[in-house]
């Protein structure tokens, strides 16, 4: 193969436009002027979080979750009832509750991730329902309706107020960003794909496809876990609704209007699904049916998203090639010899 | 172990049975595939030919019977393990990964080499980065063989089956196999895609390549093998040179008929 011939591989993609996400968020409380515009701002990067999760598994792996706001709510139990019941600091809590998801999140896989994925999503959605009814009815552990207090965030014996606590969110999202950017940028996001484009292919390749699935199941889970634990430093209160359907709709319906499988899709989408109500109030009664029509039209005519419009197009650019590029490569061999 | 694996066979199979429930679909198989060897695998539809090939890369453990590669008994041994032990396959229905490029597909046959932990990979140390760049610029040179290096940011589905199936055999070549094993590469291609195919697949054996080819199209198997193993409902009924089994009376018989046979010999 010696030939004169060079045609460069394609550009990798780089980290600029993470970085750019990133310096955003961290300008955000600079322009904002209301405390409730910077409580929608912590919302939209809770939900990136959760919804990067569930677009590594579901997005890239092809393994569907239904029961991953069952850890997003364990992680903003876990988190504050750490802290109240068995006096964890918080940095120690933080730690237990990722621990925790992270554990209920193998115990679950393990047995299912062998079988096709529709029992994994079954199973996952009952342990959902468990966990909702344990946290409505076990009134002395969890609270019941009312649920529990998460203690505020100190630094230095002072309480943090909302802009520092936005930036803690935003470290949170930052660094759940590197790891989703990283790990789809690396052979492990390659396998992950080859995993759920076809299981057989990606066997006979030397992939060990239930590991892979295990483990981003369990980094799903963690990341829940995560914006979880989020959740109860902003709000200050965990209640059962965490792990209520209308979180695992929202899931679904930012990660389809942002684009599954794409880079920054959870990110497009959680801005979309957190702001667009806010807009459409105004509509009043037609608020949800306005709503509803959007989703339609984005699962129609944007089928990878809006995300996927941007981090797609590059490749229908590139020039198809000929029957003369064909023959021309075939005598390029024979000469090679 | 050295002496043993330079001495011996690439590929050994021993009395290589599978039963799916009464029927027998492939019984007592034994063939060998020396280093460098072409060996062709063919037969008429039901012959076993498929069956044994999944028995070979893995696909299921036979019910009983041996298989050996590089002298490492290898019977039991799931799919994912033989890619890194130096077998490579393609698929006969084009098994690519739709949401990788071309050249990202084509890298995916060097997964093994990688790091299997999840920290090490995210990790982008300079080794790591050094890897990748590798890998890059192997699956551009293999690209570049198949004569697909201009489409290698392209997606799967932008390409014609004859491309489909290069790329397929690129991604297999890419984890340097010893033994490459082909899944009726030629069938649905038309003659200048199966020209094209025929000219590359000599020279990989020309650069010592030993593959193991099951096809449907005879004179594509007959011109590029050493040897040719045929088979007829689950038995092997000739081994030999491409001349030796065309003049074998038993596979005249199964190819064309018992009559015929008597016809003609």
């Amino acid at each position: 193969m010696a030939h004169s011939r060079h045609i460069e591989a394609p550009r990798a993609p780089t980290l600029l436009p993470v970085a750019v996400f990133i310096a955003l968020g961290a300008l955000l409380p600079l322009l904002l002027s209301s405390g409730f515009h910077v409580r929608l701002a912590m919302l939209i990067w809770i939900y990136a979080i959760l919804c990067m999760g569930f677009n590594l598994l579901y997005g890239f792996t092809g393994q569907i979750s239904l029961g991953l706001p069952a850890f997003y709510a364990i992680g903003a139990y876990g988190f504050g009832m750490l802290q109240t019941m068995l006096g964890f600091p918080p940095l120690l809590a933080f730690a237990g509750t990722l621990a925790i998801v992270a554990l209920l999140s193998l115990l679950i896989g393990l047995p299912l991730l062998r079988l096709r994925t529709h029992y994994l999503a079954m199973a996952t959605l009952a342990f959902m329902l468990i966990q909702n009814g344990v946290a409505n009815r076990w009134i002395g552990f969890t609270g019941g309706q009312s649920g529990i207090a998460v203690p505020p965030l100190e630094w230095a014996g002072e309480t943090l107020g909302r802009t520092e606590i936005y930036y803690v969110v935003l470290v949170m999202a930052s660094l759940t960003l590197l790891l989703h950017d990283f790990l789809i940028r690396s052979h492990i996001g390659r396998a992950m794909q080859a995993i759920r484009d076809d299981e057989t292919a990606a066997q006979a390749l030397g992939i060990r496809v239930t590991r892979y699935k295990l483990r981003i199941l369990v980094v799903s889970g963690v990341l829940a876990g995560v914006a979880g634990v989020c959740f109860g430093i902003t709000s200050l209160r965990v209640d059962p609704s965490l792990s209520e359907f209308h979180v695992l709709v929202s899931v679904l319906t930012i990660v389809v209007m942002g684009g599954l499988g794409t880079r920054f899709g959870p990110i497009v989408g959680s801005v979309i699904v957190v702001l667009l109500p806010q807009f459409l109030t105004s509509f009043g009664a037609f608020e949800t049916v306005i709503y509803g029509v959007f989703i339609l039209v984005f699962l129609l005519f944007m089928p990878h998203g809006l995300s996927g419009l941007f981090e797609r197009r590059r490749w229908s650019l590139r020039r198809r090639s000929s029957p003369q590029a064909d023959a021309q490569a075939r005598e390029m061999r024979r000469s090679a010899e | 172990m050295t002496v043993e694996r330079n001495s011996g066979p690439l590929l050994r199979l021993e009395n290589v049975v599978q039963k799916f429930g009464g029927l027998v679909a492939v019984n007592n198989v034994s063939f060998e595939i020396r280093k460098g060897e072409v060996k062709g695998l063919i037969g008429p539809n039901g012959a076993g030919k498929s069956t044994t090939f999944d028995l070979v890369t893995g696909v299921r453990p036979p019910t009983s019977g041996e298989i050996h590669f590089n002298g490492i008994r290898v019977t039991r041994q799931p799919a994912h393990t033989r890619s890194p032990m130096g077998m490579a396959r393609t698929f006969q229905i084009v098994r690519l990964f739709r949401g990788l490029s071309v050249l990202e597909n084509v890298q995916m046959g060097m997964h093994p080499a990688f790091p299997d932990g999840l920290l090490p990979s995210i990790l982008r140390s300079a080794e790591r980065r050094r890897q990748e760049a590798e890998s890059r610029k192997r699956a551009m040179k293999l690209l570049d063989f198949v004569g697909l290096a201009d489409r290698a940011g392209e997606r799967i589905e932008t390409l014609t089956l004859g491309q489909l199936r290069l790329v397929d055999i690129a991604r297999a070549l890419a984890s340097g196999p010893d033994l490459l094993m082909l899944d009726e590469p030629a069938a649905g291609l038309n003659d200048a895609e199966t020209r094209n195919l025929a000219e590359m697949l000599a020279l990989l054996k020309k650069r010592g390549m030993s593959m193991l080819l099951v096809e449907h199209d005879i004179d594509f198997i007959m011109s590029a093998c050493d040897t040719v193993v045929v088979m007829d409902h689950g038995t092997k009924i000739a081994d030999g040179t491409p001349a030796e089994v065309s003049r074998n009376r038993e596979v005249i018989a199964a190819y064309i008929g018992r009559r015929a046979a008597d016809v003609t010999v």
